[in-house]
């Protein structure tokens, strides 16, 4: 029971991980936490089932379709609203976080509103990955889809943090998000940068929404919980700590699940929030504050 | 010269004082309109408008002018409007101490979490208060043996007329923006307008940031709280919808369109968002597209709002005035 | 147009009423280090600022080996072969002192056409010339001492062969011993063929290393000669034109 709970437990942490991860290059290298993270997650989900369900797309390509669908909100997103602010306001630090905050914002509302009007309140569910009986590993049940939905999910997080952390275009990413100006000097194309992390984002998110669209069927207002969730996570892990995000959201996904089974299965959206107090009173730079610089 | 030199000494937006007494008019213009006649539709319509506008101009001391943001002013109303419920349905604790104790609790949550989140520089406080509002509304959803989940909870009404619940709502509006008036009169008001401007030179002046910044949150804190169990009382079912994040959209809607950081804006963008809501969801419920479009547009291109830019024009013409007023003064004292 | 860097009449600032520099004209020669000296508040790195695309011009132009480069963005700049070593602040402080040398070098690589072979010969050298950047290679550059971060500064500088480099303040907090060390790895740097437009307040050092100075008074040139005329009354002149006792 526990270790199966542990193992079940790693597994969305898995999910909430690819999430926190864009959400935290984002605040990296732009300095703004995006409010509209979990209707990134959205878009993907539906963009899944919609291109399956209405238009017949096969899941091989309606995955890597949702996937792109985010991708492209984030770079409009990031061409639209965000871009423009960064090129006006320079080093004014206050009217960036207000802006940045009530446009994300209102974004979400937008988003979730929009979405509603299109295909209605409620929620559909997604298609499997891979159809077949469930598969007995190591004493835990799992069905094909939920280890083919977690391989993805595991693939896309490593490579993002491996290319992060080891390719030119990630340590230009990281560059931008230690020093912007230093990062100018030296040939980087800040903007093409912040576009490019906006979209990558959008595209985690995506992903994340698509995968577990079997599980947690989407709706308008599906990606309230996965953001908040991701929130915490990016507290936890230190703002802009890409490794802080991909431990944080493990830790959240067993937290949560042994609070299901010691506390209470209906509350168990809530431990988030008891977490994310306990970090705030003792760690409120997070367990990895790496890429946080004091402006 | 003489017009920048103005215009750096006085604040932006017109004496508070003006802005007040256009605020107190506009209420008192309100006030006789059910005797008058006014259908109880929209004696609802304008109850509605008040209750936001009090949540609105608890936001704006806190966005507007200490430069906070909170995305929880729905979270808070909804917690207030529990606690009195809560009260009376298990302890039958009458509605006249359910309603302050609804303040209160919100003001000591947002003790907690000012303390928690304000120490620290950085986007903590929306993102804890995001969670915290979300999270709230998840339990009073779940809680269902004691909630009743989406049912809610009956309260019981305060007065047997609506119109009663009219002239409570304009006076307490009334009352809102005229203790705002009077903090922001105070150093404090200066204290938090000096954190929003720059919170770094704030401190360096001696200012207590982190003090200030925790009091505004928990004044605004237990206002919300106030408002949503005055607003149970008036619905007289209380039902997690009261937080729902769209709640806050509007709230922060309202702020922007009317003018953030002044203290006529919050009343005028409550009513016009809440009047014309009334229109778009007949329309086919376009008001969640429409006012999240006009926030970013307004956040663009007219960040001081409507309020804020009439008062801009006003000042400039003042200016104007104050300049070539001055400008004959030289001109008489070189003769 | 022999000239690597020329201002036409730049009139610059960061608010909207307020000119920092103020028709400024100015020029660099190539392969001639050219140093810049004022008060503070004269705009000395507003020059630096205006020439490297962090602030747009409001009138007048900039031109980089002829060709006019006013309000270009740093990284095409960057591209063209120009090179920053800022005040302070020009380091990834999460970066080993390794990574610190090879990124710029490896993000203007497609631009400046360089091997990878290259890249690698180039740190080597550097690691021979600033044996204590060698010896710290591995550490985060945020445990650096603030001499050892400007030595890496310039490291990264050598590293990346500039046609032109605009210097700021190099030596500003700095030990004089090692303010010293700093100013002959500019000499160095301009030997390998950089043009250098040195901004500091050590009057004295940058009338030795450069051979032309320009003297910046509240946004304008107020006198400028070959370094050598400053040479023979260097008190008297600084008196003049800086109404400062030196």
């Amino acid at each position: 029971m526990l270790s199966s709970m542990l193992v079940s437990g790693l597994i969305t942490g898995t999910f909430y991980a690819l999430m926190a991860l864009g959400l935290t290059m984002i605040f990296g290298v732009l300095r703004i936490v995006n409010f509209a993270h979990g209707e990134f997650y959205m878009i993907g989900g539906f963009a899944y089932v919609l291109l399956y369900h209405s238009l017949g797309v096969p899941i091989v390509a309606a995955l890597p379709a949702a996937v792109v669908a985010g991708a492209a909100l984030g770079w409009v997103v990031e061409r639209l609203l965000i871009r423009p602010v960064y090129a006006e306001m320079g080093a004014r630090q206050q009217g960036r976080d207000e802006y940045a905050i009530i446009v994300t914002f209102a974004l979400s509302i937008l988003l979730i509103a929009a979405m509603t009007k299109i295909v209605g309140p409620w929620s559909l569910q997604g298609p499997r990955l891979i159809d077949g009986p469930p598969l007995l590993i190591a004493g835990i049940r799992v069905s094909p889809h939920q280890l083919a939905a977690l391989g993805i999910a595991l693939f896309f997080l490593l490579g993002t943090l491996y290319l992060l952390n080891y390719s030119l275009w990630g340590r230009q990413i990281r560059a931008v998000a230690q020093n912007r100006s230093a990062a100018a000097v030296m040939g980087v194309d800040v903007g093409k940068v912040s576009t490019i992390v906006f979209a990558t984002a959008g595209g985690l998110a995506a992903l994340a929404g698509a995968l577990l669209s079997n599980m947690i069927s989407p709706s308008p207002d599906v990606g309230a919980f996965p953001a908040i969730k991701s929130y915490v996570i990016i507290v936890l892990g230190g703002l802009g700590s890409p490794l802080g995000a991909l431990i944080g959201g493990l830790l959240l996904g067993v937290i949560e699940n042994l609070g299901a089974i010691y506390i209470s299965f209906s509350y168990r959206d809530t431990y988030g929030l008891v977490l994310l107090v306990v970090i705030l009173l003792v760690r409120p730079n997070g367990l990895f504050g790496e890429m946080r610089r004091e402006v | 010269m003489a017009a920048r030199v103005s215009s750096l000494r006085r604040p932006a937006a017109p004496t508070s004082r003006t802005q007040l007494a256009i605020a107190l008019l506009m209420l008192a213009a309100l006030a006789p309109l059910p005797t008058l006649g006014l259908e109880i539709y929209w004696q609802g319509v304008v109850i509605t408008s008040l209750y936001y506008a009090m949540l609105a101009t608890n936001w704006n001391l806190l966005a507007g002018y200490t430069g906070l943001f909170s995305l929880a002013p729905a979270g808070f109303a909804m917690l207030g409007a529990y606690v009195t419920a809560l009260l009376w349905t298990y302890a039958g604790v009458s509605p006249l101490i359910g309603i302050p104790s609804g303040a209160i609790v919100c003001a000591v949550v947002g003790l907690i979490i000012g303390i928690l989140t304000l120490r620290l520089s950085g986007p903590y406080l929306a993102l804890t208060t995001l969670a915290l509002a979300e999270i709230l509304r998840v339990i009073a959803l779940n809680s269902f043996d004691i909630t009743r989940g989406e049912i809610g909870l009956e309260v019981p009404a305060l007065f047997s007329h609506q119109s009663s619940y009219y002239y409570m709502f304009i006076v307490a509006v009334g009352c809102l923006l005229i203790g705002l008036h009077w903090l922001l009169g105070k150093p404090c008001g200066l204290y938090l307008r000096a954190i929003r401007n720059d919170e770094t030179g704030a401190r360096a002046r001696g200012v207590r940031t982190v003090f200030w910044k925790v009091f505004a949150f928990t004044i605004s804190s237990g206002f919300c709280g106030l408002a949503g169990a005055l607003f149970a009382h008036y619905v007289i079912i209380v039902s997690p919808s009261i937080g729902h994040l769209l709640v806050t959209g509007l709230v922060m809607s309202m702020v922007v369109l009317g003018g953030m950081g002044t203290l006529l804006g919050p009343l005028v963008g409550a009513l016009l968002v809440n009047v014309s809501s009334e229109y778009l969801r007949a329309a086919g419920d376009y008001q969640h597209i429409v006012f999240p479009i006009i926030v970013i547009v307004f956040a663009r291109f007219c960040r001081e709002g409507l309020v804020g830019r009439i008062a801009m024009m006003f000042n400039a013409r003042a200016g104007v005035n104050a300049a070539r007023g001055s400008r004959t003064t030289e001109v008489l004292a070189s003769s | 147009m022999s000239a690597i860097l020329q201002l036409e009449n730049v009139t610059a600032g960061y608010s909207a009423d307020i000119d920092i520099l103020r028709g400024l004209n100015l020029k660099v020669e190539r392969g001639s280090v050219t140093g810049l000296i004022g008060l503070n508040g004269a705009g000395k790195s507003t020059v630096m600022k205006s020439v490297f695309g962090f602030l747009r011009p409001r009138i007048g132009h900039v031109f980089y080996n002829g060709r006019e480069i006013t309000a270009s963005s740093p990284h095409d700049l960057a591209a063209k072969g120009l090179w920053l070593i800022p005040q302070d602040g020009g380091l990834f402080d999460h970066m080993s002192v390794e990574t610190n040398l090879r990124l710029p070098i490896e993000t203007r690589r497609a631009a400046a056409g360089i091997s990878r072979a290259e890249i690698d010969r180039r740190v080597g050298d550097v690691m021979q010339q600033f044996p204590i950047l060698r010896e710290k290679r591995r550490q985060l550059a945020t445990r650096l001492s603030g001499g050892q971060r400007k030595l890496l500064e310039f490291a990264i500088a050598h590293v990346q062969r500039p046609t032109l480099c605009l210097i700021d303040e190099p030596s500003i907090g700095l030990a004089p011993k090692v303010a010293e060390e700093v100013f002959a790895h500019i000499s160095t740097l301009a030997k390998t063929g950089t043009s250098i437009l040195l901004v500091d307040h050590n009057i004295r050092k940058v009338i030795e290393v450069a051979s032309y100075v320009y003297v910046l008074t509240l946004g304008t040139v107020s006198a400028e000669g070959e370094s050598s005329a400053f040479r023979t009354d260097l008190h008297g002149q600084v008196k003049e034109w800086l109404g400062i006792n030196y």
